[in-house]
């Protein structure tokens, strides 16, 4: 008996901790198991709107305020978008889908938001180092979607396309530049954007001139697109 | 992320509270330990495709990410209302095709320009920013500070957000552009980059000329449960069985 009474709190002991594991197993394998409530549930119309243009607000506020800051965008964690965008599957044809291309440098980003999306974008100068096709000045204007955004650890974080993500200042560049409905120029997704590292090229993931270009140096691959683009002259 | 980071930590709120019940019992630590283990959910380290955002669904939490929408109720339609504010009468009829083609694909989700009871919102804007043939589509959750991700981060999707340059009202590839972001709102992730599934990275490539319209039968998914064999689609993602 007295040996049954030292055992007992071991006993309580192991049935409350498989009550808790037998519980948390059950809880893992349900269905059934509650999601967070609705945090829009009961609320009007005019109420879920208010919410969502306080959302935009405050990532209007973010960017203002990432601009005002002096901070290097390079410092922000960069996040990816899947896009649908695939664009052109030869050199030829990005060559030809493209008003300018340019080898460039980048001399400066800035971030706008957008009124009414959350969305907002990059504006980009370039110092264009040579043309290749068309006849850019010596810098030029680029927009592309993409910008900082609050996260709740407070961060922030650099929001853009997979097939075209934000150039930063000081990237080195072969551009192949197009008009989007609004005039503004733009890098082709995927096969537009050509970094020069180290004297190589590197492409996008997404980039359907990957195997034709990546690791070539800058002067084999200014061959290739002058050769390019006299293919379909 | 939202959902997962409160479930482990209720878990190692348990596993601490055991640990000092047993504290004076040496031998008791394995069992604890394998308690533990047990209640962490195995299931969550099996290999999984990759045709939900983050590998998530709504029903099976926290084994995976929760990738949800707002209103969703087991067993009941998934009402969403699509917000027109494109402000060009060819990009909503692109839309409305791809909308009739969801609501009338297999799965909870019926999707209408009208209010519904209880519905979940999708907005459909225009972004000139982007080239032809373009879209992309951003989810958001109503934390303090709102999270609005571009598919790669699980959330309780409140509302979303489709942007399309105007271009696309003339293209071919439009309302397939329609059609392939609705899925990513409904939680669906790319999947490969052939032509046939609506959900295929590679459906803008100039290679696919005639992508599809409507959800196949890979973006529809098997039977839940899935498991590491059967691929995710939208029944995965609201457990339609």
């Amino acid at each position: 008996m007295r040996v049954l009474l030292r055992l007992l709190p071991a006993v309580i002991a192991t049935v409350l901790l498989l009550i808790v594991a037998i519980g948390a197993v059950a809880l893992a394998g349900s269905p059934n198991l509650k999601l967070p409530l609705d945090p829009w549930r009961g609320l009007s119309d005019p109420n879920r709107e208010a919410q969502v243009q306080s959302a935009y607000d405050l990532q209007a506020k973010f960017i203002r305020d990432f601009n005002a800051s002096g901070q290097d965008p390079r410092s922000l964690h960069r996040e990816a978008s899947q896009s649908f965008y695939g664009g052109p599957d030869s050199l030829g044809g990005a060559l030809g889908a493209s008003d300018f291309v340019v080898l460039a440098t980048v001399r400066n980003v800035t971030f706008e938001p957008i009124a009414g999306q959350w969305l907002g974008q990059a504006r980009v100068t370039i110092d264009v180092l040579r043309n290749l096709k068309g006849q850019a000045g010596p810098t030029l204007e680029l927009i592309q979607a993409g910008s900082p955004a609050p996260t709740p650890d407070g961060h922030g974080v650099l929001q853009e396309f997979d097939v075209a993500p934000v150039l930063m200042p000081g990237d080195r560049v072969i551009l192949m530049l197009a008009r989007v409905d609004s005039g503004a120029l733009t890098p082709l997704p995927g096969a537009g954007i050509a970094y020069l590292e180290a004297g190589l090229v590197r492409t996008l993931d997404r980039s359907a001139l990957q195997s034709l270009l990546s690791g070539q140096t800058e002067t084999e691959a200014l061959d290739l697109y002058s050769a390019g683009l006299t293919g379909i002259k | 992320m939202y959902g997962t980071g409160g479930y482990f930590n209720h878990v190692a709120s348990q596993g601490s509270w055991g640990t000092s019940i047993v504290s004076r019992k040496r031998w008791f630590t394995p069992f604890a330990v394998l308690a533990l283990v047990a209640s962490m959910g195995l299931p969550s380290s099996v290999a999984r495709a990759g045709d939900t955002i983050a590998g998530g669904d709504c029903w099976r939490q926290p084994a995976t990410p929760l990738i949800c929408r707002n209103v969703w109720v087991d067993n009941q339609l998934l009402r969403v209302r699509l917000i027109d504010q494109m402000s060009n009468a060819q990009l909503t009829a692109k839309a409305d095709i791809a909308r009739v083609n969801w609501s009338g694909a297999v799965g909870p989700q019926l999707l209408s320009w009208a209010a519904q009871v209880n519905d979940t919102w999708i907005y459909l804007k225009r972004d000139d920013t982007l080239l032809v043939p373009n879209g992309v589509t951003f989810n958001c959750n109503s934390l303090l500070v709102p999270v609005c991700s571009n598919n790669a981060r699980a959330m309780n999707i409140v509302w979303s957000e489709i942007y399309v340059p105007l271009g696309n009202k003339d293209h071919p590839k439009g309302t397939s552009v329609f059609a392939h972001e609705i899925g990513h709102a409904l939680g669906l992730f790319h999947h490969g980059n052939a032509c046939v599934p609506l959900m295929s990275a590679g459906l803008g490539a100039a290679g696919c000329a005639n992508p599809p319209v409507a959800p196949q039968a890979i973006d529809i998914g098997g039977l839940p449960p899935c498991g590491a064999n059967v691929q995710h689609g939208i029944r995965c993602i609201y457990k339609w069985d």
